[in-house]
C-alpha cells in the first residue's frame, strides 16, 4: 500500500537537476575572488534556476492548454495565430505572471550578486588585467568609437551599465561580472570555463572540413572571449582578430585569453557594421557566437555584408544562434523562446529569430547552394561541472545546443583549395 | 583572504550593484506594491539559503576539528570591532533586500523605452517607418 502510494507520487512529481556548485567553475588569473556567502548566493540562484526550469516552467504550457487558449478561443472563435497573440493572452494569466516575476528576479539577483562581488575588487581586477594589457600589441582600444544605438538604449540581460560602462580607469568589472554570471546561468552545462560552444565549433570544423587551414579568422562581438579562446587554442597556426564595441570586455578578454595560453588573438575595439579597415578578401573565416540577437534589423544586414566582403573566396562564415522560428516550430514554443526578448532585455531577440537568415546570407552575397545549417552541441571537458550537468533538460533555448548558420564563399573555391592540399 | 582586494567602498558597491538596468521593467503584478513585495521575498528567501549554507559550513568545520562546545555560541559576545563589522554586513544585507524599491526610484528619473517599443525600433529596416 505504502509502496504504491509513493510510486504514484513518484510518477507525478518531476525530478530536479542538481546543478554543480559555483566552485566547479574553472578559475583563471582574472577570475574574481568570492567570499563564502557570495558563493552561497550564486549556488542558491543556480539551484533556484534549475528548480524553476524543471518544475515550474512546464506549468506555462499547462495553463496555456487548460485555460489561456480555451479563453482566447471562446472570445475570438479561433486559436491564437502568432507568438505575439499567445504572449498577450499569457500576460494576463496569474501563473505565468508569477513565474515571470520569479525568473526576472533571479536574473536581477544574479546581476546584483555578481556586481557586488566585482565592484568591491574593481581596482584589483583592473590591475591584474593591466599586467597582461600594458604594452601588449594585441589590444587596440578606440575611445572615439560611437556606441551603436542597440547597445546604448538597453542594458542587455538586465546587466546594469551593460558591457561598456567604466567606473575607474582601465575598468574590467562589467566583464568580470559577465564571466561569473555565465557559469551561473548555464549551470556548468557548457563547461567550467563556459567554452563549450567554441570547443564544439573547433572540433566540428576540424572533423567536417579537415582540409580547411585558415590563415586568418575574424570573430565579431567577442565579448569576454569564452567561445573564441578554445577555437584559438585548437588552431594555433591561425591568426585571430576579435572585435567588440566594449573596452572593458576587450581588456578582460585579452588578459583572460593570455592567461589561458591563447597568444594568437588580436583584440580591436570596433563595430562589426564597419569593417572598412580590413581589405576585401582578407579573412579565411568570419564568425559570430550567439551575438546576432543583440543587433538590430538595420545593423544585421550591414554586418553580414561586411562579413561577406572581407571573406576570401573559399572562406567560411559561421554564425551560432538559437534556432530560428519557422513554420515547423509551434507558436507556443516560439512564445516561450521569446520570453527573454521582453523580460530579459533582449529586444531584438524576437525579430532576429523570425528573420530568414538564409535569405539574409544570400542578400549579403553568398550563393544559395553555398549556405548550410548545422546543429552544434556543446563539447565540455570531463570535469565536475559537465558530469553533473550533462543530463540538463531542455529549457526553451537554454540547452547547450546551438544552430550554426553558415556559408562557404564560393564553395567550389574551397573544394579546389582543399584538393590542392591533399 | 579577500581583505587585500582593492575596490569600491562596500556600501557604495552595494548600492551600485543594485542599480536598475536600462529599459523599462515589465509588470508581473497588477500593482507596484505586490511587485516590490515579491522581489523582497525572493531576496529574503535567497539570503536564508545563504545563511543555511554558512551555518552548514561552520558546523562541518567545527565538528571536523572537534572544537565546538554545546554552549559556545549562546555565550558569545563580539568585541567592538567585530560588532561594527557585523553592522556593515547588516547594511549591505538590507541594501540587497530592498533592491526593487531602489530601482523603482531610479526608474522615476529616467525615460526608458519599453521592450515593445525597442523591439519596434530595432525591427525597422529603414529610418522613416
Amino acid at each position: 500500500m505504502t509502496q504504491s502510494i509513493s510510486k504514484s507520487l513518484n510518477d507525478s512529481v518531476a525530478s530536479i537537476d542538481v546543478p554543480p556548485p559555483v566552485t566547479a567553475a574553472k578559475r583563471h588569473q582574472l577570475y574574481p575572488q568570492m567570499q563564502h556567502d557570495d558563493r552561497a548566493r550564486l549556488n542558491y540562484i543556480m539551484a533556484c534556476y534549475r528548480m524553476t526550469a524543471n518544475v515550474l516552467t512546464p506549468g506555462n504550457e499547462q495553463v496555456y492548454k487548460a485555460r489561456v487558449k480555451p479563453e482566447f478561443q471562446a472570445q475570438n472563435q479561433r486559436s491564437p495565430a502568432s507568438r505575439h497573440e499567445v504572449r498577450q493572452s499569457m500576460n494576463q494569466d496569474p501563473f505565468h505572471c508569477l513565474w515571470g516575476a520569479l525568473r526576472r528576479n533571479l536574473m536581477e539577483m544574479r546581476q546584483q550578486t555578481g556586481r557586488h562581488v566585482v565592484l568591491k575588487q574593481n581596482q584589483t581586477l583592473a590591475d591584474k588585467a593591466n599586467d597582461y594589457n600594458q604594452s601588449s600589441a594585441d589590444l587596440e582600444l578606440n575611445n572615439d568609437l560611437p556606441l551603436p544605438a542597440y547597445v546604448a538604449e538597453v542594458d542587455h540581460h538586465c546587466m546594469p551599465g551593460s558591457y561598456y560602462t567604466e567606473m575607474i580607469d582601465d575598468d574590467v568589472a562589467p566583464a568580470a561580472n559577465y564571466d561569473l554570471g555565465f557559469f551561473v546561468t548555464t549551470a556548468g552545462s557548457i563547461g567550467g570555463l563556459c567554452d563549450g560552444a567554441g570547443a564544439a565549433v573547433a572540433s566540428w570544423v576540424k572533423q567536417e572540413f579537415p582540409n580547411f587551414k585558415p590563415k586568418r579568422m575574424l570573430d565579431i562581438g567577442v565579448a569576454a572571449g569564452h567561445s573564441l579562446v578554445p577555437i584559438a587554442l585548437a588552431f594555433p597556426e591561425t591568426q585571430f582578430v576579435a572585435i567588440d564595441v566594449s573596452a572593458p570586455m576587450l581588456r578582460y578578454a585579452h588578459a583572460r585569453a593570455k592567461a589561458l595560453g591563447a597568444n594568437n588573438i588580436k583584440f580591436i575595439q570596433m563595430s562589426g557594421e564597419d569593417l572598412s579597415r580590413f581589405d576585401d578578401q582578407s579573412f579565411d573565416w568570419v564568425q559570430s557566437s550567439v551575438f546576432l540577437h543583440e543587433l538590430s534589423a538595420k545593423s544585421l544586414p550591414l554586418l553580414l555584408s561586411e562579413s561577406a566582403r572581407v571573406l576570401k573566396d573559399g572562406g567560411l562564415t559561421l554564425h551560432l544562434e538559437q534556432p530560428q522560428y519557422d513554420e515547423g516550430m509551434p507558436i507556443f514554443e516560439q512564445f516561450m523562446r521569446d520570453w527573454d526578448a521582453y523580460n530579459n532585455n533582449e529586444p531584438f531577440w524576437s525579430a532576429m529569430h523570425a528573420t530568414d537568415l538564409d535569405a539574409e546570407l544570400e542578400r549579403s552575397g553568398f550563393a544559395a547552394e553555398d549556405i548550410f545549417h548545422a546543429g552544434i552541441k556543446a563539447v565540455v571537458d570531463p570535469d565536475q561541472a559537465s558530469k553533473r550537468s550533462k543530463q540538463l533538460k531542455e529549457d526553451y533555448g537554454r540547452a547547450p545546443v546551438w544552430h550554426a548558420y553558415g556559408a562557404w564563399k564560393q564553395s567550389s573555391s574551397y573544394e579546389n583549395n582543399g584538393d590542392k592540399e591533399k | 583572504m579577500t581583505d587585500s582586494l582593492k575596490g569600491m567602498d562596500p556600501t557604495q558597491a552595494a548600492l551600485l550593484a543594485n542599480a536598475k538596468s536600462k529599459g523599462k521593467r515589465p509588470n508581473y503584478f497588477k500593482d507596484t506594491m505586490a511587485e516590490n513585495h515579491f522581489s523582497i521575498t525572493m531576496s529574503l528567501v535567497a539570503e536564508l539559503a545563504v545563511a543555511r549554507e554558512r551555518i552548514d559550513s561552520l558546523e562541518r568545520v567545527l565538528m571536523s576539528k572537534g572544537i565546538l562546545g554545546e554552549d559556545d555560541i549562546e555565550s558569545f559576545i563580539p568585541d567592538d570591532d567585530a560588532a561594527q563589522a557585523r553592522q556593515l554586513s547588516q547594511v549591505e544585507y538590507s541594501a540587497r533586500i530592498f533592491r526593487s524599491m531602489q530601482q523603482h526610484l531610479e526608474s522615476l528619473k529616467t525615460d526608458d523605452k519599453s521592450m515593445d517599443e525597442m523591439a519596434e525600433i530595432l525591427g525597422q529596416t529603414t529610418d522613416n517607418e
